[in-house]
């Protein structure tokens, strides 16, 4: 896992007729966390799905190379919901996804990756209806892991989640990013859980979509949630997603 | 005040399940004979006080009394045996077919576009409708009774199997094709699972019917089984016979139901767990 540049160049996507996203360009360092966020309905998930590849781009085109090997990236995604298989015990759901020979190498794999998220150990055989949606979200986490991604993908993965429990999960995914160097992007609602996380905010609006603007942050990490800073960029941030909406109301009134 | 009122009940509810008593326990366990019981006393007194004549309807101990008769000639096990075997070949007949038919329909969408409409319309018709046809087509030997049987036991268990395909989360789908699962492991682990709950459903709808069948089978035409038992008990005269053979299939139907119910808590005891698990985190 050393991380995947990823550019995408002038990219148009299509769904079901008519054109969600269209110009999108964007050009993301290996190893880098890039947060994107937008008004509701823009675009932001279709987007990752076109990463994943369970969309395909109608013109343009998107390159994810990861350094050195010229062999193929690896791409794992973390949905807004856990959606682990109900009928897979938590180990179970993780070694699914685990590269290795045997079922014994998996199985270890797996659940390394549920310490390195924090899973008590009790929670490795349960059923996931059992657990907690904050302890799913983090199984969920695990199993996007344990496949050593070069680039994450994270569609609101704390949106479903109470407050406190959000902001443990923001700071595992952190760590995990900082001990494993993939390239994260996270879709997010929450523009404080953007500035907090990322080194670089994408702004998405129009319709059809495309970048409006890129916010590069440069503070050091660990940040502390009250910087100064951090809520100046914050309500930067927000000024800009506001003008989207203003923008969107205009165009379906006029 | 609130505090008292709300913290005393929970505390006696906590020492409840340890403190019960063992005739408690034992009265639990005969609860359920109490109807049963009040309904042979009732069918006992009706006949012994001569409101209905004991020709029409025999009081339970000659009904008993018939029963161990007929078993130790070996006449019930001979009738049981052969209800249970033509019931067995007609499940299995109807079954499988209804599992890959309504597996394979799920799953293809062209197929399910093409065959839904027409298959729902036949739904419509209720299944024992198609016995006259049936005993057209394949006359009244023991084929046509299992071809009879496996009718009825195939629609419901396609009809489910249909359902419970077509009804898989499409976000774990999602998911199986994000995680490049391949067609093998997503059918494995992620269709076939997710498709069990309604498949067993199914099953055991297409048991339910199998019954119905069985003894629609034998009422019409058959020498053995316990449907022909009520055929000739009626002829006979033998209302005691008769009543034998109800309470076989009675018995037989619950424990065959049992049987698969039985089998469906072990397959989906994913679903049955209540008891979560408690997130360490605040003390670690």
């Amino acid at each position: 896992m050393s991380g995947a540049r990823v550019r995408l160049d002038a990219i148009a996507i299509d769904l079901g007729g008519h054109t969600v996203l269209t110009d999108v360009s964007l050009d993301i360092p290996a190893g880098s966390f890039v947060a994107v966020v937008g008004p509701s309905g823009v675009g932001k998930t279709t987007l990752l799905r076109a990463l994943a590849g369970t969309v395909a781009a109608l013109a343009g085109r998107i390159r994810i190379e990861r350094p050195g090997d010229g062999s193929t990236p690896q791409i794992a995604f973390v949905f807004q919901e856990p959606r682990l298989l109900p009928w897979l015990r938590t180990w179970e759901n993780v070694a699914l996804v685990a590269p290795g020979a045997s079922a014994a190498e998996r199985r270890q794999r797996a659940e390394a990756a549920l310490a390195a998220v924090h899973l008590p150990e009790r929670a490795f055989t349960a059923w996931p209806r059992q657990l907690s949606g904050g302890m799913a979200q983090r199984v969920a986490l695990a199993r996007a892991l344990v496949t050593e991604p070069d680039l994450l993908l994270l569609d609101e993965p704390f949106s479903a989640v109470d407050a406190l429990t959000r902001l443990r999960l923001q700071d595992y995914l952190l760590e995990l990013w900082e001990r494993f160097g993939f390239t994260a992007m996270l879709v997010t609602h929450d523009v404080e859980e953007a500035v907090y996380l990322a080194d670089r905010v994408v702004l998405l609006g129009g319709k059809p979509a495309t970048v409006r603007e890129q916010f590069t942050i440069e503070l050091p990490r660990p940040r502390d949630r009250g910087d100064a800073r951090l809520a100046a960029l914050r309500a930067r941030i927000l000024a800009a997603l506001d003008a989207q909406l203003t923008d969107q109301t205009a165009l379906t009134r006029a | 005040m609130a505090v008292r009122e709300l913290s005393a009940p929970t505390e006696r509810s906590r020492s409840q399940p340890a403190a019960r008593p063992w005739v408690w326990r034992i009265a639990g366990w005969l609860v359920p004979w109490i109807v049963p019981a009040l309904i042979v006393a009732g069918w006992w007194g009706i006949v012994a006080a001569g409101w209905i004549a004991a020709y029409q309807l025999p009081p339970p101990q000659t009904v008993v009394a018939t029963a161990r008769e007929m078993s130790a000639r070996g006449e019930l096990a001979t009738h049981l045996v052969a209800t249970l075997e033509r019931l067995a070949w007609g499940y299995l007949l109807g079954a499988v077919p209804g599992i890959v038919l309504g597996a394979v329909t799920g799953l293809v969408p062209w197929l399910r576009r093409a065959l839904d409409p027409t298959v729902q319309g036949l739904r419509a018709i209720p299944s024992l409708a198609w016995v006259p046809l049936f005993l057209l087509w394949f006359g009244i030997g023991e084929q046509a009774r299992i071809l009879l049987i496996a009718l009825g036991v195939f629609l419901p268990v396609y009809f489910n199997v249909l359902a419970a395909v077509g009804g898989i989360d499409w976000r774990l789908i999602e998911f199986a094709r994000v995680y490049r699962l391949g067609r093998w492991r997503t059918f494995r682990f992620v269709v076939i699972p997710g498709a069990l709950p309604g498949v067993l459903t199914g099953l055991r709808a297409g048991l339910s019917l199998g019954w119905m069948f069985v003894v629609a089978a034998e009422l019409i035409a058959a020498s053995s089984g316990l449907g022909f038992l009520l055929v000739e008990g009626q002829s006979t005269m033998r209302p005691d016979r008769v009543l034998v053979a109800l309470l076989s299939f009675g018995v037989l139907g619950k424990l065959s139901d049992s049987l698969l119910a039985r089998l469906e808590r072990t397959v989906l005891a994913w679903r049955e767990t209540i008891a979560s698990v408690q997130d360490g985190e605040g003390t670690a």
